[in-house]
C-alpha cells in the first residue's frame, strides 16, 4: 500500500444559516493515493461540493485535518495551492466572459511563475493541443466556442499549473451524450500521460462506474458506503446505494439486471 | 386518432449572421392517450418543435411554412386569440427548469389560481382549494396546505417539479409538453417524478409529447420515439424498436455512447467525420 497522496480526516463543516447550524460535512475521512480517479456521489444537498471546497480552500473547515503527501495542508501556500486545481460545472459561467482564450490561460501561467514571459505562448498552445484544440481559438471568446470546446478550455486552464490533483463537478452534465464521450476519453488519456490524480464529484452513477477505481457514496453530510467502484455497483452493502443504482435509467437488458 | 398531426415544418430564424434552419421539414404525430418523445442533442430542434406547437415563436425574424394540426385545427394559421384559448388549456407545457419557471412573487395558490382563471372563469370559487388539494396530492405531496402556501424557492427541485406537473394539469389539457421535465433533478426524485408523470397522464387519458435528451428516461416513460438530429428526424419507431433494432447510424451511435453501469471502461467510438445526413431517414 502506497503513502496516499491526500489524508482527509475528520472533516467537519457547520454552515450557521440564521439562527440554525446546518452541518454540510459530517466527520468524513478517507484517503486518495496517487494516480487514483475518485468519485464521489451523491444527491444535491448531500455536501460534496462542500467537500470539494474544503479540499480545495475555498472554505475552511470547521473541524478535521486535509494532509497533503503527510503534511496538514497551509492554503496561504501558492505553490500548494496550485497542485490541486478545479473544473467547474457550467464553462459558459466559469470562463470570464470578456477574456480571449488567450489571456484566460495566461493568467494563471503568470500568478504561479510557471515559466518565462516568453514562452508563454508555446505554453499555452501546448496546453491547447492536450485538449485537442488548435492556435486558432487563441484569440475567440468563450461565446463563440460550444459546449464541449468551452469545458476543454475549463481543463486546459486547470492544466495550466502542473497540477497533481485535479477536481471535476460535475464537468460532463452540461453536454450532449456523444459530447461528454469525447471529454471523458480526453480525461483518461490526459491522466495517463501527465500522470494525474483525479476527483470527480458528480450524481450520474453510469459515468461513475466507467471512470473511476474507487466511490464514495454521500448523503446528508456523511460517507454512506466507500469501497472499490466494482464493488459498490456489483454489490452495494447499504439500501441508499441500492436505491440510487436502482433509479439509474438504464438502456439495456444487461444493465437492468445488474440492478439490486 | 391523431390529437397532433405536424407536417412538413419548416423554420427558419434569420439573424445578423444569415439564416439558420431549424426545423428541416419534420413531420410528426401523436396519437390520443399516446406518450411520444423527441429525443436529439442540444441545438437540434427539439424546443423549438414545443415552442411552435405553442405558438410561442412568432417574430418578424422566423419564417415558417408547413402545418401544425391538432385536433384538425390549423395552428400556424389560427389568430392570436384562439392560440391563447388553446394554450394552457388545451395544450400546457412543462418546462426544465420549475423554480425559474414559476413567479418568485406569488405563492402556488396565487399561480394555481391565475392559470385556472385565466381559462375557466366560470369555475366556482369556493370550490378551488379542495380541486387545488386533489390536483397536488395526485403528484404525491404529502402536506398540500404548506405547499400552497409556499413560494417557488421556499420549495425543493423535486417538489417544484410536481408542482409544475399539477399547475399544467388545472385546465385538464388534452396535451401536455414536457420539456426536458427532470433533468434538472436529482437520480431518485427523477424517477418518482417520471413514474408520477406517468401515472397522471394515463389517469387522465391525456397525450404526452416528452422532449429530452436523456434515452434511459426516454425509454422509461415514452409509447414511440422520434430522434430528431440538426433540425431533421432521423428515425421514428416504437421505444422497442428504437431500443432493440435502431436503424440509423446516428441513433446507434447514441446508444452505443452512453454510459453502461455493467460495463467498467468508456466504449471506445469513432464519431469524427461522420455525417449522419448521408443515410435517409429511417421508419420502422
Amino acid at each position: 500500500m502506497s503513502e496516499p497522496l491526500l489524508e482527509i480526516q475528520n472533516l467537519k463543516k457547520n454552515f450557521k444559516v440564521g439562527l440554525s447550524n446546518v452541518v454540510a460535512v459530517d466527520d468524513i475521512s478517507f484517503n486518495i493515493a496517487k494516480y487514483d480517479s475518485v468519485s464521489i456521489v451523491g444527491e444535491s444537498g448531500s455536501g460534496k461540493t462542500t467537500l470539494a471546497n474544503l479540499i480545495l480552500g475555498v472554505e475552511k473547515q470547521t473541524s478535521g485535518s486535509i494532509r497533503y503527501n503527510g503534511n496538514e495542508i497551509d492554503f496561504s501556500n501558492k505553490d500548494l495551492r496550485k497542485t490541486i486545481q478545479f473544473v467547474q460545472q457550467n464553462p459558459l459561467s466559469s470562463l470570464n466572459p470578456k477574456k480571449t482564450i488567450y489571456q484566460t490561460l495566461e493568467l494563471p501561467l503568470k500568478i504561479h511563475n510557471i515559466c518565462q514571459s516568453k514562452e508563454i505562448k508555446n505554453k499555452i498552445i501546448q496546453l491547447l493541443q492536450y485538449v485537442d484544440l488548435d492556435e486558432s481559438y487563441l484569440e475567440r471568446h468563450p461565446y463563440s466556442l460550444s459546449g464541449g470546446q468551452r469545458q476543454r478550455i475549463s481543463v486546459a486552464r486547470a492544466l495550466a499549473c502542473e497540477p497533481e490533483i485535479i477536481i471535476f463537478d460535475e464537468p460532463t452534465s452540461a453536454l450532449d451524450v456523444l459530447i461528454q464521450l469525447k471529454i471523458l476519453n480526453l480525461l483518461s488519456e490526459l491522466k495517463e500521460k501527465l500522470q494525474l490524480t483525479y476527483i470527480f464529484i458528480t450524481h450520474d452513477l453510469a459515468v461513475v462506474r466507467n471512470i473511476s477505481n474507487k466511490t464514495i457514496v454521500m448523503n446528508k453530510g456523511r460517507i454512506v458506503e466507500m469501497n472499490n467502484t466494482q464493488k459498490v455497483f456489483e454489490s452495494p452493502k447499504e439500501e441508499y446505494t441500492k436505491e440510487l443504482i436502482r433509479s439509474i435509467p438504464t438502456i439495456t437488458e444487461e444493465e437492468e439486471k445488474i440492478k439490486p | 386518432m391523431k390529437i397532433l398531426s405536424i407536417k412538413n415544418l419548416e423554420v427558419k430564424f434569420k439573424h445578423f449572421e444569415g439564416i439558420t434552419t431549424a426545423l428541416k421539414k419534420i413531420s410528426l404525430d401523436i396519437n390520443h392517450g399516446e406518450r411520444v418523445a423527441l429525443v436529439g442533442e442540444s441545438g437540434s430542434g427539439k424546443s423549438v418543435t414545443a415552442r411552435m406547437i405553442l405558438g410561442l415563436l412568432s417574430s418578424s425574424n422566423i419564417s415558417k411554412s408547413g402545418e401544425i394540426f391538432f385536433e384538425g385545427v390549423n395552428l400556424l394559421k389560427e389568430s392570436n386569440t384562439n392560440i391563447k384559448k388553446i394554450r394552457g388549456n388545451e395544450i400546457s407545457m412543462i418546462f426544465q427548469d420549475p423554480v425559474s419557471s414559476m413567479n418568485p412573487y406569488f405563492t402556488v395558490r396565487k399561480q394555481m389560481q391565475q392559470a385556472l382563471e385565466n381559462h375557466n372563469q366560470t369555475f366556482n370559487k369556493k370550490n378551488t382549494e379542495e380541486y387545488f388539494t386533489h390536483l397536488l396530492r395526485d403528484v404525491k405531496i404529502e402536506d398540500p396546505a404548506r405547499v400552497l402556501d409556499s413560494y417557488a424557492f421556499q420549495l425543493s427541485g423535486g417538489m417544484a417539479q410536481r408542482v409544475m406537473i399539477s399547475m399544467a394539469m388545472i385546465n385538464k389539457p388534452k396535451l401536455i409538453l414536457a420539456d426536458e421535465p427532470t433533468t434538472a433533478l436529482d437520480v431518485t426524485v427523477q424517477k418518482t417524478v417520471l413514474s408520477i408523470m406517468k401515472e397522471v397522464v394515463s389517469q387522465n387519458k391525456m397525450s404526452m409529447l416528452l422532449i429530452s435528451h436523456n434515452l434511459g428516461v426516454v425509454k422509461e416513460f415514452a409509447d414511440r420515439i422520434y430522434v430528431i438530429y440538426q433540425g431533421r428526424i432521423l428515425e421514428e419507431g416504437t421505444t422497442k424498436q428504437i431500443f432493440n433494432s435502431p436503424g440509423h447510424l446516428y441513433t446507434q451511435t447514441l446508444l452505443q455512447a452512453i454510459p453502461k453501469i455493467n460495463s467498467s471502461r468508456l466504449p471506445d467510438l469513432n464519431t469524427e467525420n461522420i455525417d449522419y445526413f448521408k443515410q435517409p431517414k429511417f421508419t420502422h
